[in-house]
């Protein structure tokens, strides 16, 4: 009886602590996510394809990251991730995958520690999209 | 008819092929839910049943898995996470609560991102690791409530099944 109980009280803890992890975790990724900006701003975004050859699209939004700019102006598409949108196309060019192949994100050629549907836009920002061999 | 030696070993490779190949099928078959996968609930099981051997079980599962997706940086950490998981469970063995196991299974889901984050700590230094990890926060929580749900579910119907198949019965 003493030990049925004793293992319940072990139970219970460990459930509560578990809750308590998810809590703080979850706070701390509130609190550590970029802000996005609110209104109207004007976002410039160079494609580099696989040939080395460019394109520059720029876009006024009032959409507030960059994966939704991407994906409602069909710039891009991709699949659902554990850590975000993973962009697969670009510009009528998909990433072969078998070869290695990815749509690498930099904004003013730095690159980004964050997947496209979470990163803010803000206006005048410039973005690039290059495909990349080699992960 | 008596079972030899060598029959008995043959058998415990084939079932450990098996093993890895459901850990596979598991995975894959549940990639299109996020961060939801029978993984971590199978090693455990896997783990208490099979003892030290499911390191081979184990690394069977993370070569299939690099040949199938490609042998990414995120490959470098199932290197190690899935055995973390399964030291994990060596050294608790001796539970035998399908709550504790679903709390142990979710807490390794809610770890998973930061495990992860390690070799983006290597190649892209403290900040990539770290937002790496933060941007992964929701599906690490998503990640926990599927492993708490499905050991819960998994764990007193597989396990007996799982020890008919063990060396160590």
């Amino acid at each position: 009886m003493k030990t049925e109980q004793k293992n319940t009280k072990k139970i219970l803890i460990s459930l509560i602590a578990l809750v308590i992890v998810i809590a703080a975790l979850f706070g701390i990724y509130r609190f550590t996510r970029p802000a996005a900006v609110q209104g109207e701003k004007t976002v410039t975004i160079d494609v580099i394809h696989k040939d080395a050859s460019q394109k520059t699209f720029e876009y006024q939004t009032d959409l507030e990251y960059l994966g939704e700019l991407l994906t409602e102006e069909g710039l891009v598409s991709g699949e659902e991730g554990a850590y975000g949108m993973f962009i697969t196309t670009v510009d009528g060019e998909t990433a072969d995958d078998t070869n290695q192949e990815w749509w690498c994100i930099t904004k003013d050629k730095e690159k980004l520690n964050t997947s496209a549907d979470q990163t803010p836009i803000a206006d005048g920002e410039k973005y690039e999209l290059t495909l990349t061999i080699g992960y | 008819m008596k079972r030899t030696d060598s029959s008995d070993k043959i058998i415990h490779i084939v079932v450990m092929g098996l093993l890895a190949a459901i850990l596979l099928i598991g995975q894959v078959g549940m990639a299109f839910l996020p961060n939801i996968e029978p993984v971590s609930t199978l090693i455990i099981l896997y783990t208490l049943t099979h003892k030290k051997y499911t390191f081979y079980i184990i690394y069977v599962f993370v070569l299939l898995e690099g040949i199938l997706y490609g042998f990414g940086i995120w490959w470098i950490s199932y290197l190690y996470i899935w055995s973390i998981l399964a030291l994990i469970v060596l050294a608790l063995q001796k539970i035998d609560s399908a709550l504790i196991w679903a709390v142990i299974s979710g807490a390794f889901g809610l770890s998973f991102g930061a495990l992860t984050a390690i070799p983006y700590l290597i190649s892209g230094g403290f900040g990539a690791a770290f937002a790496y990890w933060t941007n992964g926060i929701p599906y690490d929580i998503l990640h926990c409530c599927g492993n708490f749900v499905l050991t819960l579910i998994l764990y007193k119907p597989l396990l007996p099944v799982l020890k008919r198949f063990s060396v160590h019965n």
